[in-house]
């Protein structure tokens, strides 16, 4: 009888076995799956959720009533709404199977670790095994993490992501990582970087490192862009492919791109309308490809650099008639535009022209600075940066 | 994610910067708050926030433990002006304190001296990253 029900409820024949209970006749065991079903529907579960509820935990039919209210009142008080605490306890039906002492003991470390009471409950319910694991088991994985060097907001920042980061082994993974090359260092900073990274399989790892090496790199090279830019392991292949092409574009070599590529891996990460419109800007500046093609040669994080604050620089360069530092020197872009602007005025109100020819003076390191003209990076941006300026003209206006 | 809006950023800017980094969609009003403050912490002007920002939105992902350790480190090599270093190459600060350890080490052993590698460091943010590359 018990069998035919379930069966025709939608179940597998498979089930019945798992569903038997010394405890209680076959007919009450048909009456208590019958007040189950009703109460799941009652509760708001749709059929398709109470068979997969069934076939994740058999047992549930050995549930009261009110156990079950009593786990659906603990994740509302939690702050789940009703969509949340039938998704929940359809992902992880166990949660019936618990006290509430056993559940509260982990949430209660979960939260006091920085996770909120919800983000808690979630890590929790979203793991098959969870509930089967203590107290001390999670305090040890934390505690792990933390001695291999992950910082509390790491973690924190991994369980928000992926919750599996507390119920999976990170020390195969560690070990896994260093056999491919990685320190362990390295593998702590590109997954603290990259949260979701602990959710990519190493099979996946493995395949996309052998997937990058094929488009010209060299495993040391792929480990270096890798901990620079962990998160070329989401990107797809074909979109890394096509963004090296790009460059190509640009007249460089395979070999020219790999440079400028495991210097400055993060223009990967940028989409070819974002690189288009960065060399877009140098062409409306007045560069040819060949003057483009030389800069991002010496200076590949050019790339990285603001739209703005690029074409700013190359302006007050234009303004002082120093232009011919951005072919001769792509380099000396980096330094701020207010340093170059008090360092020319400093150098000019001293009597020292810049010109071409000794240009270089205006990018000096800071110590040689100082030690040739006497005067510290603060004090010349004090004398000559934007505010001095206004007030300079203000002074001026007010004479 | 709206309070990327009051650092100057329009709509196309932050598409453009979740193409690059999705998470940001999932960060919330405090973990925005909290890892942009690191940047006002060490001065850097509104307009250097949105530049650095822009250019490298990665850094919205990363570990306000781990920036603040990396800051650490650099005041404690006398580097003080970090709102330069940071406009000038906003992805230093996606670098862990064992990269500059494990580059000024590599310096050292080169026969350089602590004072001119901090000096290049600082004249030229992307040298760690050009270390080793021919």
């Amino acid at each position: 009888m018990l069998k035919e029900y379930l069966i025709s409820y939608g179940l597998d024949e498979s089930i019945v076995n798992r569903v038997k209970n010394d405890r209680y006749t076959e007919k009450r065991m048909l009456e208590k799956a019958v007040i189950i079903h009703v109460h799941l529907h009652e509760l708001g579960f749709s059929k398709e959720q109470i068979l997969i509820i069934i076939n994740k935990f058999p047992r549930i039919y050995w549930c009261t009533k009110e156990r079950i209210n009593e786990k659906i009142k603990l994740l509302k008080e939690f702050g789940f709404n009703d969509n949340e605490v039938l998704f929940t306890c359809t992902s992880n039906p166990f949660i019936f199977n618990y006290s509430n002492e056993n559940i509260l003991e982990k949430i209660n470390y979960f939260i006091s670790i920085g996770l909120t009471k919800k983000q808690a409950l979630n890590t929790l319910c979203m793991w098959n095994n969870s509930f089967f694991r203590t107290k001390l088991y999670v305090e040890n994985k934390v505690n792990y993490l933390m001695s291999i060097g992950f910082k509390k907001d790491a973690i924190v920042k991994m369980i928000k992501t992926n919750p599996s980061i507390i119920w999976n082994s990170f020390y195969q993974r560690m070990e896994q990582f260093k056999k491919l090359g990685y320190k362990e260092n390295e593998v702590v900073k590109m997954h603290s970087y990259y949260s979701n990274l602990h959710a990519i399989t190493l099979d996946s790892i493995k395949k996309k490192i052998e997937e990058i090496e094929s488009l010209g790199y060299i495993n040391s090279e792929v480990i270096k862009m890798t901990v620079s830019l962990p998160h070329l392991f989401s990107y797809g292949t074909y979109s890394i492919k096509e963004k090296l092409l790009f460059l190509r574009t640009l007249g460089l070599s395979e070999r020219e791109v790999k440079k400028i590529t495991l210097v400055n891996t993060d223009v990967i990460s940028y989409s070819i309308e974002t690189i288009a419109s960065k060399i877009n800007t140098f062409k409306d500046l007045g560069y040819s490809n060949e003057k483009i093609k030389y800069m991002i040669l010496d200076f590949p994080s050019i790339l990285n650099s603001s739209i703005e604050s690029i074409k700013e620089k190359i302006l007050y360069l234009r303004s002082i008639d120093l232009e011919g530092v951005v072919m001769s020197s792509p380099k000396d872009l980096i330094q701020s535009t207010d340093l170059t602007k008090a360092r020319y005025e400093y150098l000019k109100n001293s009597g020292v022209v810049i010109t071409m020819d000794n240009y270089r003076e205006l990018f000096l390191g800071n110590d040689a600075f100082k030690n040739k003209y006497g005067i510290t990076k603060a004090e010349l941006i004090k004398l000559y940066g934007k505010n001095n300026e206004v007030k300079q003209e203000l002074k001026k206006e007010g004479e | 994610m709206e309070e990327l809006f009051q650092w100057n950023l329009n709509d196309l800017d932050i598409k453009e910067m979740i193409s690059i980094n999705n998470e940001i969609l999932n960060l919330d009003r405090e973990e925005i708050n909290d890892i942009v403050s690191i940047l006002k912490y060490v001065n850097c002007t509104d307009k250097q926030i949105r530049n650095i920002l822009i250019a490298n939105p990665n850094y919205l992902s990363r570990c306000k433990s781990d920036v603040i350790d990396l800051i650490k480190k650099l005041k404690e090599l006398n580097i003080n002006d970090l709102n330069e270093l940071f406009d000038s190459n906003p992805h230093f600060l996606n670098k862990d304190v064992f990269e500059i350890e494990d580059y000024i080490k590599n310096e050292i052993s080169n026969g350089k001296v602590l004072n001119d590698i901090i000096d290049e460091l600082v004249s030229n943010p992307f040298i760690i990253d050009e270390m080793g590359v021919l």
